[in-house]
């Protein structure tokens, strides 16, 4: 009771978490490609030889199995991918998209859903811009070829990776065909 | 609540909200304390601040009534991305009833919260746990304290916590691993009897703290905890081990501990808990803090 009534006493404190939607999927898609006259959504469910492909590229751990991705069509031809993916923020996860040409190489990534208070600075355009016209064969790691955010380090770290893994994903569904 | 209680807590909250503000805060970032006792190697990045109150009571000394309450609101500052300042209001309470301290059996002691000191504290980053190998951070802590932490007396007393802190995270940072250890020598001088002591404090901490829902954390921590009067030998060392809970919002969050005594030393005759040293230690502590995040 006495553990109550202090607690009562602190300051103000109680605030509610809310999620902050910047941009939806659809948006990201056109904007990625904006040639594309459709979007064709696929949820990929990879084997487990796919799985240590992908693991062993992108040097990350798989924690799913099924992705969600949407190959963007022109005139029925295919001319880019764009995955939807999550990593873990400080307490809840990011939501971000990554389109990517062909070729395998990055168009762009943007930050759909940020729900944290800090580390916020991935959002930046210059920061995102690091990620464009890499590929699988890329390093992509933080303080070498992609420049960490001090006080961020942590959504960087993990949007970084997130990445990675998407590059290895197209290189092991979709560099062949 | 006394009424002296509630001006000083006001004192207190209304003297760290006017401060806030002047820091200059130009971007909210946390320095989430995923433990109550082991600390994480997080700085707050430059221009982040928050303002903490940690609540802990220490309760069971085996005989009589125990309860000494020890409140602190704190005020932390990022200067720079890897080194943070914080200032600390501290406040004691204690009830000390029926023979409750072994060296002092007569004492008793009803008093409400009171103004125990203040401490400031430094903590720089040397590595980051996200993209180093290992997390470590150096943290230097002076502090000063008028009222003794188990019996209550009057007294000046000054310390110097150092602690080196390592942390090492696990699955994309969903497991935490922190071992903290710490020397703090003090000097004490007690207003009644004019007596002058000097002793280090060494302390060894260890937690785990596992991400189990979003927003939601769930872990143990361990702590040994020894005194050596005069710097020499050691006069007593205690071990606690317990659960906490840790939940983090985007601008507030808290974090509660329950760590009892699992052993101690030396042990006290004619008092439960023969395992335990009740002497300069309890059997329960229980620790809150929350945090707002501006």
């Amino acid at each position: 009771m006495k553990l109550l009534r202090y607690s009562l006493c602190v300051p103000a404190l109680v605030a509610t978490a809310h999620a902050t939607q910047f941009m939806s999927a659809e948006q990201a898609q056109r904007g990625f490609f904006p040639a594309a006259d459709s979007f064709l959504e696929k949820k990929l469910d990879l084997s487990t030889d796919q799985l240590a492909q992908i693991e062993a590229r992108s040097r990350t751990r798989m924690r799913l199995k099924r992705f969600r991705l949407w190959e963007a069509l022109a005139h029925g031809q295919r001319v880019g991918v764009v995955i939807v993916d999550e990593v873990y923020g400080k307490h809840e996860f990011i939501t971000y998209a990554v389109g990517i040409d062909p070729a395998g190489k990055i168009v762009g990534i943007e930050i759909l859903d940020y729900r944290e208070s800090y580390g916020g600075e991935v959002r930046n355009a210059q920061w995102r811009a690091q990620f464009v016209g890499k590929n699988a064969q890329d390093r992509l790691e933080l303080d070498k070829d992609i420049r960490n955010i001090s006080g961020a380090t942590l959504s960087c770290q993990h949007v970084t990776e997130g990445v990675r893994r998407n590059l290895a994903l197209f290189h092991a569904v979709f560099a062949k065909n | 609540m006394s009424y002296q209680s509630l001006v000083f807590r006001i004192a207190l909250v209304t003297a760290l909200s006017i401060t806030a503000p002047l820091l200059n805060v130009t971007q909210a970032q946390a320095d989430e304390n995923l433990w109550g006792y082991v600390y994480g190697t997080d700085t707050l990045p430059k221009g982040g601040t928050e303002i903490y109150n940690w609540l802990t009571l220490r309760t069971g000394k085996g005989k009589g009534t125990y309860r000494g309450w020890d409140e602190m609101l704190e005020l932390e500052h990022g200067f720079t991305d890897r080194f943070q300042g914080s200032f600390y209001l501290k406040g004691r309470s204690h009830r000390i009833a029926d023979g409750a301290l072994d060296e002092d059996p007569s004492r008793t002691l009803d008093r409400s919260l009171e103004f125990d000191g203040v401490n400031l504290a430094f903590k720089y980053n040397v590595s980051s746990v996200y993209k180093d190998l290992l997390g470590l951070s150096l943290y230097l802590e002076p502090s000063y304290s008028r009222i003794h932490r188990v019996t209550g007396e009057r007294m000046n007393q000054f310390g110097l916590e150092t602690k080196f802190l390592f942390q090492k995270n696990f699955f994309d940072d969903q497991l935490a691993l922190a071992y903290n250890f710490t020397l703090e020598p003090e000097w004490s001088k007690f207003k009644a009897s004019g007596e002058r002591e000097k002793e280090l404090e060494l302390e060894h901490t260890v937690g785990a703290s596992y991400r189990v829902l979003p927003n939601w954390f769930l872990g143990i921590e361990g702590r040994y905890h020894s005194e050596y009067p005069d710097f020499k030998g050691r006069e007593h060392g205690a071990y606690f081990l317990g659960p906490n809970i840790h939940y983090g919002a985007e601008k507030w969050w808290f974090t509660f501990t329950y760590l009892p005594q699992i052993w101690g030393h030396p042990h006290i005759p004619n008092r439960g808990g023969s395992n335990l040293h009740l002497g300069e230690h309890e059997r329960h502590e229980f620790r809150l803090k929350i945090a707002y995040v501006f």
